[in-house]
């Protein structure tokens, strides 16, 4: 085929190179003014850690079916019958703080109305996931609890819960 | 002798350098005090008898433009006596009730600001129901979109520098609710926060974007926009 | 300009000149048909000043007897109940709380409105193809243009609707409530 029909290429003229290269070379610049603007702008990562990891206090501590708020942690701990399981107290939906409702046994967010269960499951309300769950561990008969990175989790399952 | 004194002063050297026209009695010198004037320029010489009638635009773009001088005047003399920390901000705002005049100037710029959404608002919807947006003026019509989303953008961000729980709350869920924008969401929250959550980074971004960046924006549209309205045929149809 | 001007004066073609209309006025006005204009300085300057006066003064009006709300120092620990968005989103909120998408209601609609806002003036025009004209007619609704001022009011009256319920009838945990109760 490229035989029958000779495909004459016009060489480029110089004007025309000239012109592109000009236009390459703005938009070089453009490019690079915009991302380095964005770039400068880009928040640093903070150097300085905040003290994730926390003592809750003793297993003897903790009734069963109990749930213990720690406001200044913004973390909620439950304690069911095997065991331990710490809940962030950010709500998954739009990071409001959500309260817990010893009358009705739920978990109540004030911004858009959600209540969770006692194991951090969606009752009612739009959030896309239950609360996030943070790591915990128990030391030498203490409770100890790492808020590093919540993890998201589908639904409630028994293996969530630390056993003491 | 009243008209002796004004006639002396309007013809008198300074006068005559300042506005250039003297007492304007004829109509040739009420059109030059139109013309040769920078803040009145903007303002065809003559105007239809009818686009004068208050029911004709209710007056709402030249309200939303005067509230807005409201603002910045009120608002430049707010920065004076704040301080865009996490550690100072709510207690500058408490001790404007303590400065003289502190109180009426942080309302005026509250209720002007909730003014000007409102005013713009209905600009809109005096502009759509009267058809105003048909050509020439379309652009116009999307500049004005443009002011409108500015004018939101603004209140927004003047919202968290008082720093009390209305604004850290407003900010965090209004924050939050752009990390569900598809594939880029995190990364938005982050460039408008300056960090994980609403802090300190927050706050001076948000006083940066409300006091210095916007405003300009939103100026220059401005600008733009009355141009237009003026290069498009007035208010009130071809002059 | 041109046509209306043919309407007034009508021009004899034997004749190079004719009697144009003798109309009140202080300044002779050339190539220009009589219209119902006044001037600006006096007529427009008096009544700008006047309506500046008059806002500038009910603002602060309203400003000396309404103090703007400033609430407890923020505090990452706590959420005050309710947790409500500046007025302007209430309507928003509203709408993020009736499903488990926020993106929906969130993003979706308002940049949809905003593209719809946008490109009003492009599709409110007059029809000159086939297409153009079923278009038109499905998005316009003719010269009148019911539909687009149909779902004009719609949206309008959607965002009031759900801005006062959002900022009015909703109290604690976002339930529902009587302003007057």
């Amino acid at each position: 085929m490229d035989d029958k029909t000779p495909v004459e290429k016009k060489p480029i003229s110089r004007r025309r190179l000239i012109a592109y290269a000009w236009i390459g070379a703005a938009a070089i610049v453009i490019g690079e003014l915009i991302f380095g603007t964005f770039a400068f702008l880009w928040p640093r990562r903070k150097g300085t850690k905040v003290e994730t990891v926390f003592i809750v206090g003793k297993v003897t501590d903790f009734k069963v079916g109990e749930v213990i708020p720690f406001r200044k942690e913004r973390t909620f701990i439950l304690r069911t019958e095997g065991g331990f399981l710490a809940m962030s107290a950010i709500c998954p939906h739009l990071r409001c703080i959500v309260n817990w409702n010893e009358v009705l046994k739920k978990f109540e967010c004030p911004c858009h109305g959600v209540k969770f269960n006692r194991n951090g499951e969606v009752l009612e309300g739009p959030p896309p996931r239950p609360l996030d769950l943070y790591k915990l561990q128990i030391v030498a008969g203490n409770v100890v609890v790492d808020r590093v990175s919540p993890i998201e989790r589908r639904k409630f399952e028994s293996s969530q819960v630390i056993k003491i | 002798m009243k008209k002796r004194i004004l006639q002396r002063i309007s013809d008198s050297a300074v006068w005559r350098s300042i506005f250039r026209t003297g007492i304007p009695d004829t109509d040739l010198k009420r059109s030059m005090l139109m013309f040769h004037n920078f803040f009145l320029h903007i303002f065809p010489v003559k105007m239809k008898r009818h686009g004068l009638q208050f029911s004709y635009t209710f007056c709402l773009g030249g309200i939303s433009c005067l509230l807005f001088i409201v603002l910045t005047i009120t608002g430049i003399l707010l920065m004076f006596h704040y301080t865009p920390s996490i550690e100072r901000a709510y207690f500058d705002m408490q001790a404007l009730a303590l400065i003289f005049n502190g109180k009426i100037l942080r309302n005026l710029h509250r209720w002007a600001a909730h003014g000007m959404v409102v005013t713009v608002f209905l600009h809109m919807v005096r502009v759509f129901y009267t058809r105003s947006y048909r050509p020439p003026r379309e652009f116009n019509w999307v500049i004005g979109i443009g002011l409108l989303i500015l004018t939101l953008a603004l209140s927004y961000t003047g919202y968290l520098l008082p720093w009390d729980q209305l604004a850290y709350w407003g900010i965090t869920v209004g924050t939050t609710i752009m990390t569900y924008t598809p594939f880029i969401g995190n990364y938005v929250r982050f460039f408008l926060l300056g960090a994980d959550e609403v802090g300190h980074e927050a706050l001076l971004r948000f006083y940066v974007v409300h006091c210095v960046e916007l405003p300009l924006i939103i100026g220059a549209l401005m600008a733009v926009h009355f141009w237009r309205v003026r290069k498009d045929g007035g208010i009130s149809g071809l002059l | 300009m041109d046509k209306n001007q043919d309407k007034v004066f009508v021009k004899d073609p034997n004749k190079t000149y004719g009697l144009m209309e003798i109309v009140e006025g202080t300044s002779p006005m050339v190539e220009k048909a009589p219209e119902d204009t006044v001037d600006t300085f006096p007529h427009y300057i008096i009544l700008l000043t006047i309506c500046s006066l008059a806002v500038t003064f009910a603002l602060l009006l309203i400003s000396l007897f309404f103090d703007a709300p400033l609430e407890d120092l923020a505090n990452p620990l706590i959420t005050p109940n309710p947790g409500k968005a500046p007025w302007y989103f209430t309507g928003i909120q509203e709408l993020i709380h009736y499903t488990n998408k926020p993106v929906i209601p969130a993003i979706i609609i308002p940049l949809l409105i905003i593209v719809w806002l946008i490109l009003i003036p492009y599709i409110d025009r007059k029809p000159l193809t086939p297409f153009a004209s079923l278009f038109n007619r499905i998005f316009i609704g003719g010269e009148k243009r019911r539909i687009l001022i149909y779902l004009f009011t719609l949206f309008i009256f959607g965002a009031l609707i759900f801005t006062i319920i959002g900022s009015l009838f909703r109290g604690e945990n976002w339930s529902f409530v009587l302003p007057w109760k």
